[in-house]
């Protein structure tokens, strides 16, 4: 059904095995200091690039295969970005500046003032704190948005330079409104200082099987630790807490109670010598309690000695989650970044070796002949434009937690203009040409921002004229540029008829 | 007991910013006959192959498909799911696809998004295309790409993509456009071999072509019919010498 050509079965299996295998080796047993290590910054920085060229293929499938040119693709990016950084804001567990439950901005925008049922929290972010919700938006919400504004912009048949100009609007507008404080998506700074990623150790209500008792416990302050922990609840929650026991809203109780102990346990390490010496300790968590770990570290810890302390009053669970900036989730990112290049690239490859790629390259260069042959072209185009988001919104979902932020200028016009190029410069109209574009731009850009900032617009700007005019099939077409160069300047060959000069030195080789 | 019309086209205006491209024009045509629309440029030819295929829509006025079905409901893929194919002025083809894949997209069948992510091509389907691209003499070129193909070859392309899509009405602009005299004449007897079992509209401007494949003619003037008859009929009628042929001669003198 899918046949690669041979050269580039090669390339792929060369560039899977070194991106994938090899890279990821090196950065988890090479020795930091040994010239083979790969820093988890740099292969960070890969797998950003990565994510990039998911979204470059997204660009390719629409303005190469189909001949959209949306100048909006970045809009879908965000998208998928900011519903996995909503999942990661959610296990926030406290670690913020205000060490609250909520994430810093929705505290210094006073949204517990605007939202007091949900202690601060905007209705629609409460279900991104399942993982299963967030991914699943990662898909939706780009495809969702994407089937609306294509329906009405193909249903109204917008062509061409129209049609760019609208999905440039229509990003714009996004930016702008996501700018906005009161939009709660965090207004200019966007989502960042995420913590962990599937799962948090913070204690969630059900986990305390017995409130009324632990209360009690507390109260009563048995041992050093109740001691310790119910000086630190606030004096409206020792009452609030009461309050709720005698009203029999044990519900409400297990809520409140969990929140002061994830803010106690948020605020600073709960071990002390004195203070658990009751408590008999295993030699793993002695060792670990020796590093004195911080943020992340420590609050995983501090749940470790609440289970220890309060054997009876606090579910034992093991933290199943990842912390976002340790070196293993790194490298695992980096490494599902890969993958998901690797499968959106076999998916394109599948998709334009059916017949709907047939007709995806028929509209690019015909469209009429395709709708006067039967085909509803709008849907053909709809359904393409709705792939296409999906695979920006994947894209970009990897794209947030390798980088750690997710604001709205991510969406702004400039950065789809940027994708474009990218697909420009690389090649369009194949598969293996914006992978390329897209990793070669950026690490240009990279390099380029780093000793010249200021003069890197003039530089993209100049390399995508320089493309346009002398390099129409982009990086990935320049040996064949090459090749008929060299036909037209070496005299005595056919240049008609290139299979010819191809063929004749090996057939004269066997005979 | 007369014969059904296939196409009813009956007091149709269209006006495009106040000029009138199309005037209370009435057209009938028989099922499987084979009609030649001639008249002067702007006389409303091509708009009027725009109404039927539902690229414009009138602004008054009736088109009937069969019986009874209504033209100026439907957009243009249903249009031409309902069985009728264009071919445009110039010829449009897909240049990046071969000379098969051309023919491949056009065969008739379902025309659905998911139809065509899963369907395969069948045996029977390949024999169609080669069966068609024998028809119109392309069975030599079945890979080549269709962009690389000669002018007059670009032609037989598309006409060979509205019989891949077996279509009960025809409507052809300019077949002959850029056809040497013997590719002329061989569309010309492809065309005649389709009437019968197709209903053919031709329009075309080369007279020799019109007298080889013509049995009537309508006149097209000013977007309305001037008149119909047998070719001898409308080139000895005063009114199509005094608009048409008339001009044509005081242009070469």
């Amino acid at each position: 059904m899918m046949q690669l050509p041979k050269h580039e079965l090669l390339l792929v299996s060369l560039s899977v095995l070194i991106g994938l295998v090899v890279l990821p080796c090196l950065n988890a047993f090479a020795p930091p200091d040994s010239a083979l290590h790969v820093s988890t910054f740099t292969l960070s920085l890969y797998g950003k690039y990565l994510t990039y060229a998911v979204l470059a293929l997204g660009v390719n499938l629409l303005w190469g295969y189909t001949g959209l040119l949306s100048l909006g693709q970045c809009l879908f990016f965000s998208l998928g970005g900011y519903c996995l950084g909503m999942s990661m804001m959610m296990n926030i567990s406290g670690l913020g500046q205000y060490h609250e439950a909520i994430p810093d901005f929705m505290v210094f925008l006073e949204f517990p003032v605007r939202f007091p049922e949900t202690a601060g929290l905007p209705p629609h972010w409460i279900p991104f704190k399942h993982f299963w919700f967030a991914a699943l938006m990662v898909v939706l919400v780009p495809a969702g948005v994407a089937c609306l504004f294509g329906w009405l912009a193909f249903r109204s048949r917008i062509k061409g330079v129209y049609f760019s100009i609208l999905s440039q609007a229509l990003t714009y507008a996004a930016c702008l409104m996501f700018f906005r404080n009161d939009f709660t998506f965090g207004g200019n700074n966007g989502l960042t200082d995420f913590k962990f990623l599937l799962g948090t150790p913070s204690l969630q209500p059900c986990e305390i099987p017995n409130p009324a008792s632990f209360i009690a416990e507390l109260k009563e302050g048995k041992d050093d630790v109740s001691r310790f922990l119910w000086s630190q609840v606030t004096p409206a929650s020792q009452k609030g807490l009461s309050d709720l026991l005698i009203a029999g809203k044990t519900a409400s109780a297990e809520a409140l109670l969990a929140g002061e102990i994830n803010r106690i346990l948020a605020s600073g390490t709960l071990y002390d010598e004195r203070r658990f010496s009751a408590v008999a300790l295993p030699p793993d968590i002695k060792l670990l309690l020796g590093q004195n770990p911080r943020d992340t570290g420590m609050l995983k810890l501090n749940r470790v000695l609440m289970e220890l302390a309060f054997p009876h009053q606090v579910v034992k669970k093991a933290f199943t989650g990842y912390v976002v900036n340790d070196p293993p989730t790194k490298r695992a990112l980096y490494v599902c970044s890969g993958l998901l290049l690797l499968l959106t690239y076999l998916f394109c490859r599948w998709l334009t070796s059916t017949k709907f790629g047939l007709i995806q390259r028929a509209v690019r260069d015909s469209e009429n002949r395709v709708l006067f042959s039967g085909y509803a072209t709008a849907n053909f185009k709809l359904f393409v434009f709705v792939i296409a988001a999906v695979i920006a919104g994947l894209g970009g979902a990897l794209f947030v937690p390798q980088v750690g932020i997710i604001n709205p200028s991510e969406m702004g016009a400039d950065k789809s203009i940027e994708a474009v190029i990218w697909v420009a410069v690389g090649g369009r109209g194949n598969l293996l040409g914006p992978i390329l574009g897209a990793i070669g731009v950026n690490s240009l850009k990279s390099y380029a921002t780093h000793s010249f900032a200021e003069q890197w617009p003039y530089i993209l700007g100049g390399l995508f004229v320089f493309v346009t005019l002398f390099m129409p099939k982009g990086l990935i077409g320049l040996p064949q540029q090459f090749r008929g160069l060299w036909r037209k300047v070496r005299p005595g060959t056919d240049a008609n008829n290139p299979s010819t000069v191809e063929i004749k030195p090996e057939n004269t080789l066997s005979q | 007991m007369t014969k059904e019309f296939i196409l009813t086209v009956e007091g149709v205006t269209k006006t495009f910013d106040g000029f009138k491209a199309i005037s209370n024009l009435n057209f009938y045509l028989d099922t499987g006959e084979l009609r030649v629309i001639i008249g002067p440029n702007g006389a409303g030819k091509t708009s009027f192959l725009d109404l039927i295929t539902g690229r414009t829509k009138p602004d008054a006025g009736k088109i009937e498909f069969g019986k009874d079905t209504d033209l100026t409901r439907l957009n243009e893929y249903q249009i031409n799911r309902l069985g009728v194919g264009r071919k445009f002025q110039t010829p449009s083809v897909y240049i990046d696809h071969t000379v098969f894949e051309n023919i491949q997209l056009s065969l008739e069948g379902t025309r659905s998004v998911w139809s065509t992510l899963f369907s395969r091509i069948t045996t029977a389907q390949r024999e169609r295309i080669r069966e068609v691209l024998e028809t119109i003499g392309l069975g030599d070129k079945t890979c080549v790409k269709a962009g690389s193909l000669a002018h007059g070859q670009k032609q037989w392309l598309e006409i060979g993509m509205l019989l891949a899509q077996n279509p009960k009405l025809l409507l052809v602009d300019e077949p002959a456009a850029g056809m040497t005299d013997k590719e002329t004449h061989k569309t010309g007897e492809l065309l005649i071999s389709l009437a019968g079992k197709h209903s053919v509209v031709v329009i075309e401007h080369d007279m020799t072509f019109v007298r080889q494949i013509a049995r009537t003619v309508t006149v097209l003037h000013q977007g309305s019919v001037l008149c119909e008859g047998t070719v001898d009929q409308v080139q000895n009628d005063e009114r199509v010498i005094e608009v048409y042929l008339g001009r044509k001669k005081r242009d070469k003198s």
